[in-house]
């Protein structure tokens, strides 16, 4: 799935999303190249997410060269490459039980750090996700804005459903 | 009344978060010094990334409004090119240019070490800086200092004027901050 949201709104969007899964009793996984762990858990947290089901990949924290905070919740991934991520997605899937998702923040930030050729990869690699480590749902979350890159074009061609969200 | 909003929105504003301030060219003095007011008498210690208006006149302009400059930082990214001789102080670095974005980041990063307590940075203004850099390049600077504000729970304020920019680079901007504030109507 992408979700397609403002850009004004567009963690609170995201926020709202998580939200919805974990309030359906799923956990899930949260990659974030956004924002560094303890960031997006208070962030989460301040939009009513029940973090204590979810397991973090920080990616963020890695690309801007500071020392990530250890906590058993989050594995960081120092150099943003598409085979740490793999692994630190496919190692946290591994740590929850039942119906899980994926929920990717900012994808696009992925491309300021790597080629979109890596970032598409990336994409891929998580989307086969949804088969080989039983993960039932995975979500993309975009900027509206961004939605005419060539990368995310091309993976809103992988998705099976697109959703706008609302700027109010 | 861009006061009012100005100080309704820092009263609401967690710690740690980084606020967008989006103004016009008229404006955006008086927001940025109503901004720095309040945030000065709330006890915080700032760093501020001018890419606008040089050390000496901006402290000036602070003193003359009446803020308390004492725990004010500055990283100056105008004087080097325009003013013959500089003041060398504890509370201002000096970086070549706009488009030094590696010098930048490390006086930016030496402060966030140094200053003591509770602080904010206030980066004055975004669309200075986007004249001066490659936007891909301006953006993945924005989202490393931003990752690491986030990191030590700084607080931020980002100036951005009300001009034409690129509607992807605008986006990728809003998205790094939590909130964005227009104060483009008042």
């Amino acid at each position: 799935m992408m979700m397609v949201s403002p850009s004004e709104r567009y963690f609170e969007w995201g926020a709202a999303m998580v939200r919805m899964l974990t309030d359906s009793g799923r956990p899930g996984v949260y990659v974030s190249f956004h924002r560094p762990f303890g960031n997006v858990i208070r962030a989460l947290r301040y939009y009513g997410v029940d973090t204590g089901k979810l397991a973090f990949v920080d990616v963020a924290t890695g690309m801007a060269k500071e020392k990530g905070q250890k906590n058993p919740k989050c594995i960081h991934v120092p150099k943003a490459d598409v085979d740490g991520i793999d692994k630190a997605v496919r190692d946290s899937l591994k740590k929850l039980n039942g119906k899980k998702f994926i929920f990717v923040d900012s994808l696009t930030i992925h491309t300021f750090y790597r080629p979109p050729g890596q970032t598409r990869r990336l994409a891929k690699t998580l989307i086969e996700k949804i088969d080989r480590e039983h993960a039932n749902y995975i979500v993309f979350n975009v900027a509206e804005e961004l939605a005419d890159l060539e990368f995310i074009k091309a993976l809103s061609k992988d998705v099976d459903e697109i959703i706008k969200m609302p700027s109010k | 009344m861009i006061e009012q909003k100005i100080e309704e929105e820092i009263r609401k504003l967690p710690e740690g978060w980084i606020m967008l301030l989006e103004t016009t060219a008229e404006n955006s003095m008086t927001v940025s010094l109503t901004a720095l007011k309040m945030l000065s008498e709330r006890g915080y210690s700032g760093i501020i990334i001018s890419a606008s208006r040089p050390y000496s006149n901006l402290l000036s302009v602070y003193k003359q409004s009446g803020i308390e400059t004492r725990n004010f930082y500055f990283v100056d990214c105008i004087s080097r090119t325009f003013v013959s001789s500089t003041e060398k102080n504890d509370h201002v670095a000096y970086v070549d240019n706009v488009a030094s974005l590696t010098d930048l980041s490390m006086a930016v990063n030496n402060m966030m070490e140094e200053v003591p307590g509770k602080k904010f940075i206030f980066i004055d203004s975004i669309t200075t800086m986007l004249i001066h850099n490659k936007p891909e390049v301006f953006v993945k600077f924005l989202h490393s200092i931003l990752t690491k504000m986030r990191v030590h729970m700084i607080t931020g304020l980002l100036v951005s004027l009300e001009v034409e920019i690129d509607k992807s680079i605008k986006a990728e901007i809003t998205q790094l901050c939590d909130k964005v504030i227009k104060l483009n109507e008042l």
